[in-house]
Parts: C-alpha cells; sequence; structure tokens
C-alpha cells in the first residue's frame, strides 16, 4: 500500500524532529536569549555602569594599547556602542604562531573611557549563551559547528515537511483548545509553528547560510585557488602589510572616525583594526557598526595610520552574493535591531521554543495511549521521555543556575569565568540524573518546580549581593535591572504554572482511548 | 510609534479574519454570519494587514519596515488566538 504525500510527509515531520529536537531545544533557547546578550552581559557585571563618548572611549584604548602591547602585529578594537558600555580591545602579538598558542585572556582586555581595564568581575556573560547557540560546548568547534548544521538541516525539513502535514492551516489557524490532551498538545504545536512561522523559516535558513561556507566549500574550492585567496578577496582590509620597521606615531584617530561616520550617513564606528601600530607602515581600518543595517557586514574605510589619508579601496562595495549573504546573516543574528523590533524577534524565538518543545511531548503524548502497557513503556519510549524531562524542563531551568553562579561565586575566584558555565552544566546533568531517576510525572513536576524557585531566586540573590537590587532599580529608573529582574520573575512564573498544570493533569483519571477513525485522523493531522 | 499603528492594524486584521470563519462565529457571537459579511469582514481583515505592511514600508524602508511588519503580524494573531482560546472554554462551561 503506498503512503499518500501527506503521511509520507507526517513521518518524516515526525522522525526529523524528534532525532535533532533536543538539540535544537537548547539551540532555540541560548539563540532566544542572545538577542539580548549584550544586556545579559550588562547585568552579569554589575560594577560597571555610566557610558563614555566612542571618540574618548578609543583614545584611551590606543594610549592603553600603547602601553601594553607596543611590538603586536595588529589592535583591534570595538569602542562601546548603542547596547554596551566597555570597550574590548584585543591584539595579535608579534611572535604570532610560535610554540604555545597564547590563552585569550593574556592579549584582550575589558577597558573604561580612559583606557584602564575595568574592574568587574570575570564572567563571559551574555556571550557565552550566543557562542553556545552554534559553538555548543566542551567539545571542539568545528564539531559542534557540523552537528548544529545538520539540526539546522534537519530544522527545515521538519518545517516543510510540517507545512505539509498540517492541513488544516487556515481552517485551525486561530485554534487552541486547553484540556482535551493531545488535541491540545497538538494545537499549542500547530499555533506556535504557524504563528511565527515566518520567523522559523527564516531564522532557520539564515542559520545555515552564516555557516554556508564551512557546510559547502565546493563553491569556493571550485573558484578559487584556496580559501585564503578567497577570504583576501572578499575582506581585503584584512590584507597583511608589510612591515617597514621605522617607528613614526599613529595620527590621531577622531578625524577620521568623523570621515567615516559622514560617509556612513552618521552610522557609528563598530571596530577598529589598526595594522603595523608605531610603524611607518601603520595602517587603521575603520569598519561600520552591525547595528546601523540590515547588513551585517559593515563597510570598512581605511586609512594611513601615520598621515591619517584615506585610501583608496581596492574593491567598491560587496557584489550581489556578498550582499546577499551578508543581509541574511544579519537578519538572523538581529543586530540591526532596535529594541521594538528585539522583543520581536525575542517572543517569535520564545515561539520557536514552543514549537519544539511541544513537538518533543507530543511525540510521547501521541504514543502513550497506544502503548500495550501505559506503565511499562518501551526503552525507546523511555529514552524520549527522560531525554525530554531533561531537555525541555532542565535545560531553561539549568540557565538560571548560570546566572545564580554569576552572582554567589567568589569574585576574586581563579577561572572564575569559566565555573559559571560549569556551574550550569553541573546543574544540568544533575536535573539529567534526576529524570532518569524518577518516574517522568515526577520528574516532570520536581524540575519544572525547581526552575521556578531558580529563577525566583535570582531577583533575590541579586538583591542581597549587588547594590543593584529591585529597589534600587525601581527608584533610580534602572531599566536594565528591572527588565532582567522581571524577565526572571516571569520564567519563575512560566515554570511553577507548567509544574502546576503537570501535576494536576496526570492526576485525573486517565482519558480512555479514542475511538479509532478519529485516532487515525489524527495522526495524519 | 508606527510599529504600534502597524501592531493595531495586524490585530485588526486578524481579529476580521477570526470573526469571518464560521466556527469562530458561532464560538463569539452564538450564530453564524451571512456569507456577504463574513466576505466584507475577510477582506477588510487581508485589508487591514496589508495597510499595516504599507505603513511600516512607507514609514521604515522596505527592509526595516518588512521585517517589522513580519514580527508584528506574529504579535497581532497571538492575543486574538488567546481571546478566542480563552472565549470558547468558557461558552463550553
Amino acid at each position: 500500500m503506498k503512503a499518500s504525500l501527506r503521511q509520507s510527509m507526517s513521518w518524516l515531520h515526525t522522525w526529523s524532529g524528534l532525532l535533532f529536537g533536543w538539540l535544537l531545544f537548547t539551540m532555540f533557547v541560548t539563540g532566544t536569549a542572545a538577542y539580548f546578550n549584550e544586556e545579559i552581559t550588562r547585568w552579569m557585571q554589575p560594577e560597571l555602569k555610566g557610558r563614555a563618548a566612542p571618540e574618548q572611549a578609543v583614545e584611551g584604548a590606543l594610549r592603553y594599547l600603547e602601553r601594553t602591547a607596543p611590538d603586536a602585529k595588529s589592535w583591534f578594537i570595538s569602542p562601546p556602542g548603542r547596547r554596551t558600555q566597555t570597550t574590548n580591545v584585543f591584539w595579535q602579538p608579534a611572535d604570532d604562531g610560535g610554540e604555545k598558542r597564547r590563552r585569550r585572556r593574556d592579549t584582550s582586555a575589558q577597558l573604561d573611557s580612559e583606557g584602564s581595564k575595568v574592574e568587574a568581575r570575570d564572567t563571559r556573560g551574555g556571550f557565552f549563551l550566543y557562542r553556545f547557540h552554534f559553538d555548543l560546548h566542551y567539545m571542539p568547534v568545528i564539531w559542534a559547528r557540523y552537528l548544529v548544521g545538520l539540526a539546522a538541516m534537519f530544522m527545515l525539513v521538519a518545517i516543510v515537511s510540517g507545512v505539509i502535514t498540517h492541513k488544516k492551516i487556515f481552517a485551525d489557524f486561530f485554534m487552541l483548545r486547553f484540556g482535551k490532551g493531545q488535541r491540545s498538545w497538538l494545537d499549542a504545536h500547530n499555533v506556535t509553528a504557524v504563528l511565527a512561522l515566518p520567523f522559523h523559516l527564516m531564522i532557520t535558513y539564515t542559520g545555515l547560510v552564516t555557516l554556508a561556507t564551512l557546510y559547502m566549500p565546493w563553491g569556493i574550492a571550485a573558484t578559487y585557488q584556496s580559501s585564503d585567496s578567497f577570504f583576501e578577496a572578499r575582506f581585503p582590509s584584512r590584507e597583511e602589510v608589510e612591515r617597514l620597521d621605522r617607528p613614526a606615531p599613529l595620527a590621531p584617530i577622531a578625524p577620521m572616525m568623523a570621515a567615516a561616520r559622514t560617509a556612513w550617513n552618521g552610522a557609528p564606528v563598530g571596530s577598529i583594526r589598526i595594522a603595523n601600530p608605531g610603524d611607518a607602515s601603520a595602517r587603521i581600518s575603520l569598519t561600520r557598526a552591525s547595528e546601523a543595517s540590515i547588513a551585517s557586514r559593515g563597510e570598512t574605510l581605511e586609512f594611513n595610520g601615520v598621515t591619517g589619508a584615506p585610501i583608496t579601496p581596492v574593491s567598491a562595495g560587496l557584489g550581489g552574493a556578498a550582499l546577499t549573504e551578508s543581509t541574511m546573516i544579519g537578519l538572523h543574528a538581529g543586530r540591526y535591531a532596535h529594541i521594538g523590533l528585539r522583543w520581536l524577534y525575542f517572543l517569535s524565538g520564545l515561539g520557536g521554543i514552543a514549537m519544539v518543545g511541544t513537538g518533543l511531548v507530543l511525540w510521547t503524548v501521541k504514543r502513550r495511549q497506544k502503548l500495550p502497557d501505559p506503565m511499562r513503556p518501551h526503552l525507546g519510549f523511555r529514552i524520549v521521555e527522560k531525554l525530554n524531562v531533561a531537555t525541555v524542563a532542565g535545560f531553561p531551568a539549568s540557565l538560571a543556575g548560570y546566572f545564580l553562579a554569576n552572582r554567589l561565586l567568589p569574585l576574586r575566584m581563579e577561572g572564575r569565568a569559566d565555573w559559571e558555565v560549569h556551574a550550569m552544566f553541573m546543574l544540568w546533568a544533575a536535573f539529567a540524573a534526576w529524570a532518569v531517576l524518577r518516574t517522568a510525572r515526577r520528574g516532570w513536576i520536581e524540575i519544572l518546580g525547581a526552575g521556578a524557585l531558580l529563577f525566583a531566586a535570582v531577583p533575590i540573590v541579586n538583591l542581597m549581593t549587588t547594590e543593584r537590587g529591585i529597589v534600587h532599580s525601581l527608584i533610580h529608573g534602572d531599566l536594565l535591572f528591572i527588565g532582567f529582574d522581571a524577565a526572571m520573575l516571569i520564567c519563575a512564573a512560566l515554570f511553577a504554572l507548567a509544574a502546576r498544570k503537570a501535576a494536576r493533569k496526570r492526576a485525573e483519571p486517565k482519558q480512555r482511548a479514542r475511538p479509532a477513525p478519529a485516532a487515525k485522523r489524527e495522526a495524519v493531522a | 510609534m508606527i510599529g504600534i499603528l502597524s501592531a493595531a492594524t495586524a490585530w485588526l486584521g486578524f481579529a476580521c479574519l477570526c470573526l469571518a470563519m464560521d466556527r469562530h462565529q458561532r464560538d463569539i457571537l452564538g450564530r453564524r454570519l451571512s456569507d456577504s459579511a463574513s466576505r466584507r469582514l475577510r477582506l477588510t481583515g487581508f485589508a487591514a494587514i496589508a495597510l499595516g505592511l504599507a505603513t511600516a514600508i512607507a514609514a521604515l524602508g522596505w527592509g526595516y519596515g518588512a521585517v517589522l511588519w513580519f514580527g508584528l503580524l506574529t504579535l497581532g494573531a497571538a492575543p486574538i488566538i488567546a481571546l478566542l482560546s480563552a472565549w470558547s472554554s468558557r461558552a463550553k462551561r
């Protein structure tokens, strides 16, 4: 018997969604949180306040670099932008590629407007969540990116097959019925998927594009001699400049920044690269901030580092393909988005989390009633069920542990930033172990409950350990801290609600299996 | 500001589209509307949503305006679904 298109798509949707569902769930959670990565970082460094003008901050950073790394091959400066307070610098030491790979910490610094190292706790902040989204953790970055790419590919398959499977996509557009068991889970899955469908499609496709040259290197291989020559052609300002070994001071940078602003219709400078600083061959390139337009890779202007004269660009802007790529990456990362649109990104991301979460739960709900003995499910069912509890309840709950660790670990602790991350994964591992040991029902209730307590604890611990507790932020109108505390309380409330639902629902008498025709219809839907 | 306007049109548009459907007419009004009324509601709904797109693009440009509009569609439809869900579960009781 030949299956209909819809049936085969339903099968494809079920299994492609399940296989990478758990990984996709963690990617959705961290990716959604990462839309506020700068804000999370600022919350995680409560010592830092105030903001400097970019010109002043860059001049301060140059003084720091002249003191700290006068012989470096190049300096990189990221001045404070719309959403950040500090200046980040790093440099490439002259003896690069030496015997031992340096730790990033030895060649980078976080500076205040005067160019002094900031006195703030060591943390990876929101940047960790951003990186986990595509680099994961505890594994080589390159494996992680292949894994993440594979997951994104399956996601794309799941979206397309899901749309084909969902035969009542218009008729059921507004349908969300609670208290009806499997039907409710399916409604919730459909509504979160369809409502934010443009976002889901965009985010999955553009996500693949961000690492397209890794996943599909053949285009480059066919056209360019080597991947190096591709990158040189694509990013001409990254080319190395021959050192003249004649010392010369750098030209003042403020006029260059002003010129760049004018050239970009007022858009700010996002990053500065200074090649061969202190040498007569010095070159300064300014790159437009990625927040200034949707296309993420900003234009770059180059200046002679000693005379300050602009250098005519080798290529005139981006070609069509490169501009498309740049725009897609920009759409994905949303760095251009102002606060309102940023919240819309965040809400659509929550829709994605809910879509993947309900999809994973639906797999078990659908099959539970058909089990020969629901009290003793087979191994595959139990694995999916435990993974669901550990991931859908446990992973977001462990994020609260990350924030708590930021407040509770000793400020001067060795390797503090890493331990915040370890703390989060230790908590997640504990949740996973708990999920394995308990029955699924108890696991859901207890881990969701624990998540509610942990999220509720974040504002309280913040109040006790910093000077920027909720009272202070309400009096001083510290919107960032008010917003963060509120977000934590909302998360706590959602977890508590979910825990209560889980506790209530299964306590009710088990629903009888539906009559066969209805069950069959829904297996297809 | 434009965002609020565009969100309002999206919300209004989805409200009309929802009311144009037989099933939801029964849930909300307790009776069916005439076919011509449903058709008018459907047209109004699509017009409101299109108006939101036009406003967003006119104010913010093709790129930013279009992206914002997609986000606002999601935001606009969500409360309709929540309201309808609450409404129909109350009606059943």
